[in-house]
């Protein structure tokens, strides 16, 4: 049996899902199709404070992230320390991006799937207020993003050291005003995506992300994994590896010949204790439980997420007030790490930059590469235990399986 | 009957249809004025046309000609929508280094590889241009508009700079900064300058920009030609106009 997912729909970017079933062996080939983008090679012989707004454009999903870990590798490597408050604006700047990527793929791409529609829009003839709900939540998303950083998609005033603009007081008691409007909405969120039917799959993987002694780490952190090892983030290319595959544009993270997961799930599975409290209330209300070894399960990490960033933003806004800062900054040679938890997993980022602060090299690990090899290992697994199936319900559940990943192609083939 | 409308995505970041996808207070109402037929972003369900109008995004690798040809054919009136796809992008930046390829890939021959990148007009005729990285997303509810209303949509013909003084900022030119307002169309409501950011020219040059005088305006303020020459090529370098700015 062949089967080809020519463009999987409902995903950011352009794939195709090759599957070729022969005397029960089975060959996976996730074949990333979109164009090559070479970022790592015209980043080089940019200036340090040009560098950012080119590399948000790998990604306009997650540009936040990539705005985010560029900017810090550019400060480890010219030491540079950033303020408190810097250090806050970004983090509410990333809850921001969480919220509207992750209610992006809970409601437009993939919620459809599980009530029987091609699209929100198809489904809001009869699930209007599930639609409804998605929607507000995401704009929320966008909104903290744009009063943080300038654009919601692709930021203007995050640069190096700090911000060329300050949101006001008025500003911020908007964006708290709405968190607190929406988070019923949020509950709501976490009970619909805790309930759905997912497919009956476990297979279990290596899970990474950051983390943190006493907070949930999506900003800053540690590189961790659930084989127990924990290391510093400019410790991580020694720990894996990126490998070119023939049939695909993008490259896949591999440590030790096997894939591994990072994203929500992996996240959930490290960190749930670290959750906020009220998050973590929640779960025990709803009778969710992590571990979880189901990659359908990224749904419901998904959803918890949410509500951690709204209670994380609220916290923020509330205990914080705002004020101009100075960023200037000197140049300094050096080599430099960064790295954030971006919506679909552990995004590094490492720069050199010499002493006239021109970069001379580039290396970006994003969430989807790192993914496509433990994807592929998933599909060959759930191939399996679905092959007495008709082809069409093959094709719908594999497509499914790809969406739960929330895979970002622009971002694979940077 | 509705105007059949198609959004398609080529090479690029995705940020032009997320930013259509960013209109949540009417996304869910625009069935009521267009049938939504090809969509592959959001939608699961969709025919190749026929098409009245075609959003594309990205800019094109010489494997994707033929699905851009295809598009073309099926389509009336046919929008290129944001800076990759009016100008071929940040991908563009391959053509000023030697052998990137080798830099990211280590020179490996791969199935869909292409060395090249190029915006849609290179290769099929497009009748609108919708510039921005990402595109401003009222500019194309606006065009949208004006398209179901039989208007002729009328593209700007003025600089960044209009807008930016009618919002009464700090001119950043004036500071010694590196602008490009003055060169570059208007469309976003100078976003960049609103937030103390000098406009950095993603929307590419305005009709009868004077590029090489403005660049001569800039290095006799001080400003470094090797740094102006980076600043007009980051989002829309294949512009020809942007090009022309030499040390």
């Amino acid at each position: 049996m062949n089967i080809d997912i020519h463009h999987v729909t409902r995903v950011e970017g352009h794939g195709n899902l090759v599957v070729d079933v022969k005397n029960k062996k089975i060959k996976v080939e996730f074949q990333i199709n979109e164009g090559t983008r070479l970022f790592e090679a015209f980043l080089r012989n940019r200036r340090y404070d040009e560098v950012t707004h080119l590399a948000s454009r790998i990604c306009a999903i997650c540009s936040m992230s990539h705005t985010m870990s560029s900017l810090k590798s550019i400060e480890n490597a010219m030491g540079i320390m950033v303020s408190e408050q810097t250090e806050k604006l970004r983090e509410l700047a990333i809850l921001g991006e969480h919220i509207q990527s992750h209610a992006l793929h809970m409601y437009c791409l993939s919620l459809p799937d599980y009530f029987g529609f091609d699209s929100i829009i198809s489904m809001s003839n009869k699930y209007l207020d599930e639609a409804k709900n998605g929607l507000m939540i995401k704009k929320l998303g966008n909104e903290i993003a744009e009063t943080v950083a300038g654009r919601a998609v692709h930021q203007i005033s995050a640069v190096v050291n700090g911000f060329t603009k300050i949101p006001s007081k008025e500003q911020m008691n908007k964006v708290l005003r709405h968190l607190k409007e929406l988070r019923p909405s949020v509950l709501k969120t976490v009970e619909l995506f805790s309930s759905l039917d997912y497919p009956d799959f476990e297979r279990k993987t290596e899970y990474i992300a950051l983390k943190k002694d006493d907070e949930y780490a999506l900003y800053d952190g540690n590189i961790a994994s659930s084989d127990g090892w924990n290391a510093d983030v400019r410790e991580w290319e020694g720990y894996a590896t990126e490998q070119i595959v023939e049939y695909s544009n993008a490259k896949q993270g591999i440590r030790n010949g096997h894939g591994y997961m990072t994203g929500p799930l992996a996240r959930i599975n490290l960190n749930f204790d670290r959750l906020s409290g009220s998050t973590k209330d929640t779960m025990k209300e709803y009778g969710i439980r992590f571990p979880s070894y189901n990659p359908f399960h990224s749904n419901v990490a998904r959803s918890i997420e949410v509500l951690h960033c709204f209670d994380t933003a609220i916290n923020i806004i509330e205990n914080n007030s705002f004020k101009k800062e100075k960023n200037e900054c000197r140049i300094k040679v050096g080599d430099g790490y960064g790295a954030n938890e971006a919506p679909r997993g552990t995004l590094y980022y490492h720069y050199k930059i010499d002493r006239k602060g021109i970069v001379t090299y580039a290396n970006i690990l994003t969430p989807t590469a790192q993914n496509l090899r433990n994807l592929e290992e998933d599909v060959n697994l759930f191939l399996k235990k679905i092959l007495d199936s008709s082809k069409e319900k093959i094709i719908h559940n594999l497509e499914m399986l790809v969406r739960a990943y929330d895979p970002c192609i622009s971002c694979s083939v940077h | 009957m509705k105007p059949g409308v198609g959004i398609f995505g080529f090479t690029g970041c995705a940020g032009c249809q997320l930013e259509i996808l960013n209109l949540e207070d009417i996304l869910l109402d625009l069935p009521s004025v267009v049938d939504i037929i090809n969509f592959r972003m959001a939608k699961s369900e969709n025919l190749d046309g026929p098409l009245d109008i075609s959003f594309v995004e990205g800019s094109i690798m010489k494997y994707q000609v033929g699905e851009l040809k295809k598009i073309r054919k099926n389509s009336k009136i046919l929008v290129a929508i944001g800076s990759c796809a009016c100008y071929g992008g940040v991908q563009y930046l391959q053509n000023f280094i030697e052998k990137p390829w080798k830099i990211v890939y280590n020179d490996k021959k791969m199935k869909y590889a292409s060395p090249d990148t190029k915006s849609l007009s290179s290769y099929v005729k497009v009748d609108y241009s919708l510039p921005g990285c990402p595109i401003d997303k009222e500019e194309f509810v606006d065009f949208l508009k004006s398209v179901l209303l039989g208007r002729k949509p009328k593209m700007k013909s003025y600089p960044i700079c209009v807008e930016c003084k009618l919002r009464e900022n700090d001119c950043l030119l004036e500071k010694g900064t590196i602008c490009l307002g003055p060169v570059t169309v208007a469309g976003c409501n100078s976003k960049c300058p609103n937030n103390n950011y000098a406009c950095e020219g993603c929307r590419g040059p305005v009709e009868e920009a004077n590029i090489s005088s403005q660049a001569e305006l800039m290095k006799e303020k001080g400003i470094d030609p090797v740094d102006l020459i980076r600043r007009f090529r980051m989002f829309t370098s294949g512009a020809k106009e942007f090009q022309e700015a030499k040390a």
